[in-house]
């Protein structure tokens, strides 16, 4: 489903090299996650498959559903069916959840949304996700919590129905209760649309307890060091990061 | 008395609301207009003002306690315009909210300016405004906030900000499909639509 092969990344400003010859493959209907260490370019790389403009691809390429996106914009890629949940959410003044949703639904399915099964819908996913009602008539994410942007990230993605998901540290901001009631929400999601995969970025295994991971993958210095399934989740949180970079440096002298 | 006196012809209607000691005015103009507010003791005014390419003087005196101003003023620029905005907090605990907002769409020049004074012995006083000017193109865009405080029982805050939209914002909001255009105007109604429009009167005020 989505391919990324061989990927250099620098910055666009200084041409900071970010991610080195980066390969990942994830299939239709798999659940994978990224661990690593902090400033490693997991964030780089969700932005990256969305063409971000800070960020330049000098060498490799990215498909999905077999479509090359490596030059796209970043507004069709996220009409192709490709989901951002980002790290930190951004607040957008003067915007209302409502209208911008409305307006992303148009957008994606060039068809006036109905407005009543609109407005049921985002009533039940804000119901579901224990959100203030609220929120639907005020500015996106203007005065919520950082767990609370971490929920309406999630209503977003109820809404727009992607086919890929990119978990971008969902964990971060959320008590140990939400987490679990928005990974139970997104796991009905995947249950009701099996086909649809999901990139998961985390720095513990504690949210792959709640969506199973079929690979983790361990990635340092701007690429995938190790793969393994669920256990090597564990590994990486009793042994951290170190260990991997000290043999890695080892087995480079 | 209590007065809003438009001395040069503001086109289009004036909705005006009165309730107890609150007044709303929403209206918009097209061409260089003058308007002298006069709050006196208590009085609230509400303004919402619509400016289309246009500029011009408001002079706001505060002539009572606790009389409050509210002064949003919204304007899509395409050629020099220049807004002179003058307060004059001349009793006690009077009031004063701005919130000047500008699209400044072509290449030209828009120029805020905003006097507000505060003389000694008007303990109390509460003067804050909020400015901002975003520049589609290369528009030379200023901003001159200039407060005369002579007392120091007064709380006075000020906040602008002339740029560009903010990349990061429509990055985020493309990742959820919407195109250039719609990011654009949405953000554009964020910034200049406040209270008292149509839907149509939206629509040909941001494309304006
Ligand atoms: N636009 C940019 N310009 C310059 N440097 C950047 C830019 N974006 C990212 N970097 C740098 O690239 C590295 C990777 O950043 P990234 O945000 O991808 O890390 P991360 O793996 O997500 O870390 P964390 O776990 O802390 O979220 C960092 O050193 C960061 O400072
Ligand atoms: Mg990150």
């Amino acid at each position: 489903m989505l391919e990324i092969k061989e990927l250099n990344v620098i910055t666009t400003d200084i041409g900071k090299e970010i991610l080195k010859d980066f390969s990942l493959s994830i299939q239709e209907g798999e659940i994978h996650a990224i661990m690593g260490p902090n400033g490693t370019g997991k964030s780089t790389l969700s932005k990256v498959i969305f063409h971000h403009p800070a960020y330049q691809i000098t060498k490799g390429k990215m498909t999905f559903e077999g479509v090359d996106i490596t030059d796209k914009e970043t507004d069709e890629i996220g009409r192709m069916g490709l989901f951002l949940c980002m790290q930190d959410p951004l607040v957008i003044e003067g915007v209302t959840t409502s209208d911008f949703l409305r307006e992303a639904l148009y957008e994606k399915t060039k068809e006036r949304v109905d407005l009543y099964h609109f407005v049921k819908e985002i009533g039940t996913g804000v119901k579901k996700l224990s959100l203030d009602e609220n929120v639907i008539h005020q500015a996106l994410n203007q005065g919520l919590s950082g767990g609370e942007k971490k929920k309406s990230e999630i209503l977003q993605m109820l809404l727009l129905k992607p086919k890929f998901i990119i978990l971008d540290e969902l964990d971060s901001g959320l008590d140990v209760d939400s987490l679990k009631e928005v990974c139970k929400i997104i796991n009905e999601y995947l249950k009701e649309n099996p086909k649809t995969a999901v990139l998961m970025i985390t720095h513990y295994s504690r949210i792959l307890e709640y969506i199973h991971p079929l690979f983790v993958h361990k990635m340092v210095d701007g690429k995938i060091v190790e793969t393994g399934d669920f256990h090597l989740a564990h590994k990486i949180e009793m042994e951290g990061y170190q260990v991997v970079e000290k043999t890695l440096g080892e087995a480079d002298e | 008395m209590n007065k809003m006196e438009v001395k040069e012809k503001i086109k289009g209607k004036v909705v005006k609301k009165e309730q107890a000691q609150k007044v709303t005015y929403i209206f918009q103009s097209d061409e260089d207009f003058d308007i002298l507010i006069e709050a006196s003791k208590g009085q609230e005014f509400v303004i919402y003002h619509y400016g289309k390419d246009c500029g011009g003087k408001i002079k706001i005196l505060l002539k009572g306690e606790d009389a409050s101003v509210c002064y949003h003023y919204n304007t899509v620029n395409i050629h020099d315009n220049q807004v002179q905005v003058e307060v004059l907090h001349q009793d006690k605990n009077t009031i004063s909210n701005l919130y000047f907002h500008g699209y400044n769409r072509e290449e030209n020049k828009l120029t805020f300016q905003v006097d507000v004074v505060i003389p000694k012995k008007m303990v109390g006083v509460k003067a804050n405004q909020e400015n901002r000017i975003y520049n589609r193109k290369n528009g030379i865009s200023f901003i001159l906030p200039n407060l005369y405080v002579d007392e120091y029982d007064v709380e006075a805050n000020h906040a602008s900000y002339i740029g560009p939209f903010d990349n990061e914002l429509k990055f985020y909001m493309k990742t959820r499909g919407l195109r250039e255009d719609v990011i654009e105007r949405l953000l554009l109604e964020g910034l200049l639509i406040k209270e008292g429009l149509t839907e149509e009167e939206k629509l040909s005020f941001i494309e304006s």
